[in-house]
């Protein structure tokens, strides 16, 4: 029941101000009925959400299987070789069903992949889903510890940066997150690899087999995030610290930490959020770079070799899988900026 | 004297650092706040008077500063005090509303803990006590439901319920001192009444005193006991608010008068005061009102009158000649003899026979 | 009347502290000189990469005149040198001199920086200004489309282009230029949707004047600072995108000067001969700092409410 997951937002919610009552009374006032109604708009906000999301999805999956299929030239040709016996191209078109009409194809990529088969690959010859499934772990880890440190690192910067506005410590910091937006992603992870697993032999070069082979890779990956979090986190802070509210809190007594802290932090950090689970989402659909760089088996090394071996199949199957995350991942984004911010969880 | 006033801003000056040079918002201001009065502080925009109210709270930001005078609650200059004892005083002995009720609550929290933040910060209370006391003082000021007010949050108020939470929060920890930025400026005119009546209640109830800031003639006429006119950061007239209004004396404050519509008197058109008010940067040489002033003179233009004490005003004053010149005044059914608070100054050559109030 | 202290302040100086929106978007308050003025002032970084990106720009078309070497000349006995006088950055693994390598990759760089950032914007305007304008049927196709390409993970959506395509240096330009619309088509419309209300546009309905010439002459001009800003930011992320692109061996082939080719084919010499990958690499950094500050600077004097995405 979704309803559920609200009350423990709204208990989240009302213990989070300084100073903030016992979770009992947020109960009491959870079950006065006045949040039921809240609930209920809530719920129907994620209906509506996931259907506008539906028919997103269907044209992503749509338009990457028309694209896939314009290939010049005959894609079982191009698979095997072009001395290959044309009776036996036939067949083995045939047996894909690669002689229907695209359109029947389509519909039976859809009908099978919402079963959870994306079909087989032409180069492994082994079910792309179970491909993705073994890959997929790797990415995982990687994205988790990687957002662990954009956030960290990111959030961190962005406050204190605030806070010194326009002294030395904001400009040092918000120039090394330009240098970190700036900064190509295979550089970060061939400068990590050179400095701290070549000269400094601190970490493995390369492999995924240990947490120790992880940092380095989850750093390469992170510190690009860090550097647009950082940025986005002052920027909003600056901008909130700008409003009456903040005045009505130092009025009250309140000192500048507690300000920043106890007032300004919530409205800041709203759009972060919804940045920090986009940015999650996109680094799950796979770090292509890094793991390039790493030998991370992970997705986007999928994608990689579904371009280099021309295994379409392969390469389908990881996009649709991957898109399907990202639009997910905008999904979630917004309902938890739906939940978290009251204006919008009210009137809407 | 300083049992009996509450708050003694004396000769204070609030500058601007900008690239284009130094801007002296407030002037040379001095205004004495006696225990459970309201005073009104009138101008137009950009005269200086909320620059004043947030020089008082220590809330002016950069690149304002408080470059002189001296600013006494109680007898104690607040003017110089470290950032943990002004925290100590704002919001408890000081407190102040603001114009905008829209904006001047967080939007991401509900009202109730917003007011009970300030219980907490300042006195030593549970938090079940504290909400206690909000649910009282959301009562006083004529909250409804306050039960359920409680958890609500700003977006879900109208303007005057969220004006009225700001004056429960500002009351909260009853205060020496709130101050009152144009808090009815923003709200419909059916509310405003309300909210100065409510101001006027608590005043008289909990023995708070109020500085209204406020440009509105109207508003001053019914809530204030005394009233400061100020202009381009200077106090130009003060006076007790039935003296003003039976006596205007500085041109400024006729024109002011004169400006708002009458009723009962036919007029072809509304009396404006011409011009606008002058850059701070470029003041005139002599008084900053020469330029758009109708009585002024060639003296006028080089130099600076001082606050001179209407001749009316020693005479009426009688025995105030022992406290610096402050005068005390009785009218009506105030308290014989009490040294409340200004006498009827003005900054205008024609009031040169009087005493100096200042400089 | 929000915020007294700023009225007073603004009375007191004489100007706005800040440029207010409404003029920054109606251009009106300042004229061009006047914000590059402030811009000037306000920020020395952007200015200095202003500075930065003209002399790349010259050095990218006068590369044959400012390299010491022809960036395609292999000497098989210079192969793998050390940084030296004779070469600046070293040789690479055909003898070939990678400074100037780097000096003619520029030309790859800005080229797919400026030209497919220049396409895809137009086509981003004019389905933008389509949809804000015209709304109903055509606003939900278009906006629709919209979110199907901004589902994809750009990179993503440019590898699959490119499988389709093939690799190569041509079918970069066009994926890039197909694939980055839809950011600019969301803005462009957003600012057709409030910009349509406007009494002018009523003023220009009512006389009779006709929608294109409305939507080009009246609409667009208005969104030009937005335009502006998001053309500068999107420059370093088209190159940041052909860079990885021929990185992951998808996009430019070899001999090309790429830097991204170049980047990965050093990758090998790494522990031996860093400067191979990692001078390309700066050279990718320096060009897309100097944009992203360029138009960080030129955001806060003409749009300061476009915001980061």
């Amino acid at each position: 029941m979704p309803q559920n997951g609200e009350i423990d937002f709204a208990a989240f919610f009302h213990n989070s101000l300084p100073g903030a009552p016992r979770a009992g009374k947020a109960l009491s006032f959870i079950m006065d009925g006045a949040w039921q109604k809240e609930g209920e708009q809530v719920l129907s906000r994620v209906l509506k959400r996931i259907a506008i999301s539906v028919p997103v999805l269907v044209g992503v999956v749509l338009a990457i299987f028309i694209m896939l299929r314009i290939v010049p030239g005959d894609p079982v040709t191009t698979m095997m070789g072009e001395h290959v016996n044309p009776a036996v191209i036939e067949k083995i078109s045939r047996e894909m069903g690669l002689d229907q009409p695209l359109i029947v194809q389509f519909f039976r990529y859809v009908a099978n992949a919402l079963r959870g088969d994306f079909g087989t690959s032409y180069r492994l010859n082994r079910n792309v889903t179970q491909i993705i499934l073994d890959a997929f772990p790797n990415t995982v880890k990687l994205s988790l510890l990687a957002a662990a440190v954009a956030w960290i690192i990111g959030i961190v910067a962005g406050i204190v940066a605030a806070i010194q506005q326009n002294k030395l410590l904001d400009r040092l910091f918000m120039g090394s997150a330009l240098l970190g937006v700036s900064m190509p992603v295979f550089m970060t992870a061939l400068v990590l690899q050179y400095v701290f697993a070549f000269k400094l032999k601190w970490f493995p070069v390369s492999g995924f087999d240990s947490l120790r082979a992880m940092i380095l890779p989850a750093i390469a990956l992170g510190w690009n995030s860090a550097g647009s979090i950082a940025r986005m986190t002052r920027s909003n802070l600056v901008e909130v610290m700008q409003n009456d509210f903040i005045r009505t809190a130092r009025a009250k007594g309140l000192r500048e930490q507690g300000v920043i802290v106890g007032h300004a932090l919530k409205n800041a950090m709203l759009p972060v959020v919804t940045m920090m689970a986009l940015q999650l989402s996109s680094m799950l659909s796979g770090a292509v770079l890094t793991e390039s760089v790493f030998g991370v088996p992970g997705i986007g090394r999928l994608a990689v070799n579904g371009i280099e071996t021309r295994d379409m199949p392969l390469l389908q199957g990881t996009v649709v899988f991957t898109t399907i995350l990202i639009i997910l991942g905008n999904l979630v984004a917004d309902l938890l900026y739906n939940v978290l911010d009251p204006r919008i969880r009210e009137d809407g | 004297m300083s049992e009996a006033i509450v708050l003694d801003i004396r000769n204070l000056r609030s500058h601007f650092f900008t690239a284009k040079g130094e801007v002296p918002a407030v002037d040379g201001v001095s205004i004495q706040v006696p225990p459970g009065k309201i005073i009104g502080i009138v101008g137009e925009s950009g005269c200086g008077k909320s620059m004043t109210a947030m020089s008082v709270m220590g809330l002016l930001r950069y690149p304002g500063r408080v470059v002189g005078g001296s600013i006494l609650l109680d007898g104690r200059d607040i003017t110089h005090l470290t950032k943990k004892e002004l925290s100590q005083v704002r919001g408890n002995e000081v407190s102040m509303i603001f114009q905008e009720p829209m904006t001047s609550l967080n939007p991401v929290y509900p009202v109730g803990k917003q007011v009970r933040e300030a219980i907490l910060l300042h006195q030593k209370m549970g938090k079940d006590e504290a909400k206690a006391r909000v649910l009282d003082i959301f009562c006083a000021v004529g909250i409804p439901e306050p039960e359920k007010r409680y958890y609500s949050y700003p977006h879900q108020l109208s303007g005057g319920l969220r004006q009225r939470v700001m004056i429960g929060m500002a009351m909260v920890c009853r205060p020496k001192v709130m101050i009152a930025d144009e808090p009815t400026t923003a709200l419909d005119v059916t509310i405003e009444a309300q909210i100065l009546q409510l101001m006027k209640k608590l005043c008289e109830e909990q023995g708070t005193s109020i500085i209204l800031i406020t440009h509105n003639m109207g508003v001053v006429a019914e809530v204030c006991d005394y009233v400061y006119v100020m202009y381009a950061g200077k106090v130009m007239e003060q006076a007790e608010t039935f003296a003003l209004f039976e006596k205007p004396s500085h041109p400024y404050t006729q024109g002011l008068l004169k400006s708002i519509p009458k009723l009962d008197e036919k007029a072809e058109r509304l009396y404006t005061i011409d011009g606008v008010v002058p850059n701070l940067l470029h003041l005139p040489k002599g008084c900053s009102f020469c330029t758009r002033c109708d009585q002024a003179q060639k003296r006028c233009f080089v130099e600076r009158p001082c606050l001179y004490e209407t001749a009316g005003s020693r005479e009426a004053a009688g025995q105030g000649a022992g406290c610096q010149g402050q005068a005390s005044q009785e009218v009506g059914s105030r308290e014989a003899g009490c040294l409340e608070a200004a006498s009827h100054g003005v900054r205008c050559f024609q009031y040169e026979g009087g005493g100096k109030l200042d400089e | 009347m929000k915020d007294e202290r700023q009225e007073e302040m603004m009375a007191a100086a004489g100007t706005a502290p800040k440029p207010d929106i409404a003029e920054a978007q109606l251009g009106e308050a300042d004229t061009w000189m006047d914000k590059l003025r402030t811009l000037v002032r306000q920020n020395k970084m952007a200015a200095a990469s202003a500075v930065v990106i003209v002399l790349m720009i010259l050095v990218a078309v006068f590369a044959p005149w400012v390299a010491p070497y022809d960036h395609l000349a292999q000497s098989l006995t210079d192969r793998l040198q050390d940084p030296s006088a004779a070469h600046w950055l070293g040789t690479d693994e055909l003898g070939r001199d990678v400074y100037s390598r780097i000096i003619f990759g520029a030309r790859i760089s800005l080229t797919i920086g400026l030209v497919p950032t220049l396409i895809s914007m137009a086509i981003g305007t004019v389905l933008g200004l389509c949809a804000g304008f015209y709304g109903g049927k055509t606003d939900f196709i278009i906006m629709r489309l919209a979110d199907v390409m901004l589902a994809f993970p750009s990179l993503l959506l440019a590898m699959v282009v490119m499988y389709t395509m093939g690799g190569g240096l041509i079918n970069i330009f066009i994926a890039l230029s197909l694939v980055n619309w839809a950011g600019t088509a969301r803005i462009v419309r957003s600012h057709t949707l409030s910009l349509k209300e406007k009494e002018f546009v009523e003023a220009a309905r009512s006389i009779g004047v006709k929608k294109w010439t409305i939507m080009f002459r009246h609409i667009l001009p208005n969104c030009l600072p937005s335009l502006i800003v998001l053309f500068t930011l999107n420059i370093p992320s088209a190159i940041l995108s052909e860079a990885s692109l021929s990185f992951l061996g998808i996009g430019a082939q070899p001999p090309s000067a790429s830097w991204g080719l170049m980047v990965v084919r050093g990758k090998k010499y790494l522990f031996s001969e860093p400067w191979l990958s990692i001078a390309p690499s700066v050279a990718i950094m320096i060009v897309v700092l100097a944009f992203n500050f360029l138009g960080d600077g030129l955001r806060d004097v003409l749009d300061p409410y476009l915001k980061e995405q």
